[in-house]
């Protein structure tokens, strides 16, 4: 093996221009707006349940399609509090609340997806 | 290299990526993160051993997962370990790149793999959204691995100068 460098001036600008992208990325893809933002809960695309997280209930809830998930609504948005599937790396996403958010549990197929309602949302800008 | 010492350092690396990505599961850091620090040892086989024995290492290790912690994890580590295997193998080739690169960009592709992977799963881009945040975590982590890894050179030489001694004798 030849002697491995820690890093190159070229090396350097590559990974300069990934962190770049990264953050152009999430400055594009980020909408600040948390008002009005919906929680949709699908099973394996199938939709199980809607809540506006601005005037839902806080609390903890359950759902019948999602055996052994807890779901939690409050201040900070959506999460699952538990989950008795193995990993639960779901419940270590923590609380989501920024619109496209999503929270996932891969074993269950179970996604919680926020959203904009349609109405606020322009169908085009022209 | 097909003897007993060549299965056996496989073996002892194998243990190793499975117990060091075992204690990761078991920080609770947010997002669900891990800092990856079984890529060094991926790291180590495919600039001190071959790529055969790197792409070995992947696969194992995701069995093991695929035992331990069931289908999904699986074929989520899977996904990621060739994503991230690739292209460190690519960037090695055609770039002869350094540490840092092959750290942060296997990181990276990891993460990626696994996000394609989790799309696939679930039938829908939503996650997608999450590509930003994944770019720069495993940028993050990717930097620790790759300053792990720099770090641990002198030590992994000697090891490496170690077995090819001993296995001159008994090769061929």
């Amino acid at each position: 093996m030849s002697r491995q460098r820690l890093l190159t001036r070229r090396d350097a600008l590559i990974l300069a221009l990934l962190a770049a992208a990264g953050i152009l990325l999430w400055l594009f893809l980020r909408t600040g707006d948390t008002a009005h933002v919906t929680a949709r809960i699908t099973v394996d695309g199938a939709c199980i349940g809607e809540y506006d997280l601005s005037d839902s209930v806080q609390g903890t809830f359950t759902l019948p399609q999602a055996e052994g998930v807890v779901f939690e609504i409050g201040e900070q948005g959506i999460r699952i509090s538990e989950n008795d599937c193995a990993g639960s790396q779901c419940v270590h996403t923590g609380w989501i609340s920024r619109p496209h958010q999503t929270i996932v549990c891969l074993p269950k197929k179970l996604m919680i997806e926020l959203t904009v309602p349609e109405a606020s949302a322009p169908d085009a800008i022209i | 290299m097909k003897n007993t010492r060549y299965l056996t350092t496989m073996g002892l690396l194998l243990a190793l990526a499975c117990g060091i990505s075992f204690l990761e599961t078991l920080l609770p850091l947010p997002l669900g993160v891990k800092p990856g620090l079984s890529s060094i040892v991926v790291m180590y086989v495919l600039l001190f051993m071959d790529a055969r024995s790197a792409w070995l290492l992947t696969v194992l290790k995701s069995g093991f997962v695929f035992l331990t912690r069931g289908v999904t994890a699986g074929i989520m580590s899977l996904s990621g370990g060739i994503a991230s295997l690739c292209v460190m193998l690519l960037l090695l080739r055609l770039l002869h790149c350094s540490t840092l690169l092959m750290s942060i960009s296997g990181a990276i592709s990891h993460n990626l793999g696994q996000l394609l992977a989790a799309m696939l799963l679930l039938g829908t881009p939503a996650p997608g959204f999450q590509l930003p945040v994944l770019i720069l975590a495993g940028w993050i982590a990717g930097t620790g691995t790759g300053l792990c890894f720099q770090a641990m050179l002198p030590a992994f030489r000697r090891l490496s100068r170690l077995q090819r001694k001993s296995c001159g004798s008994s090769d061929k």
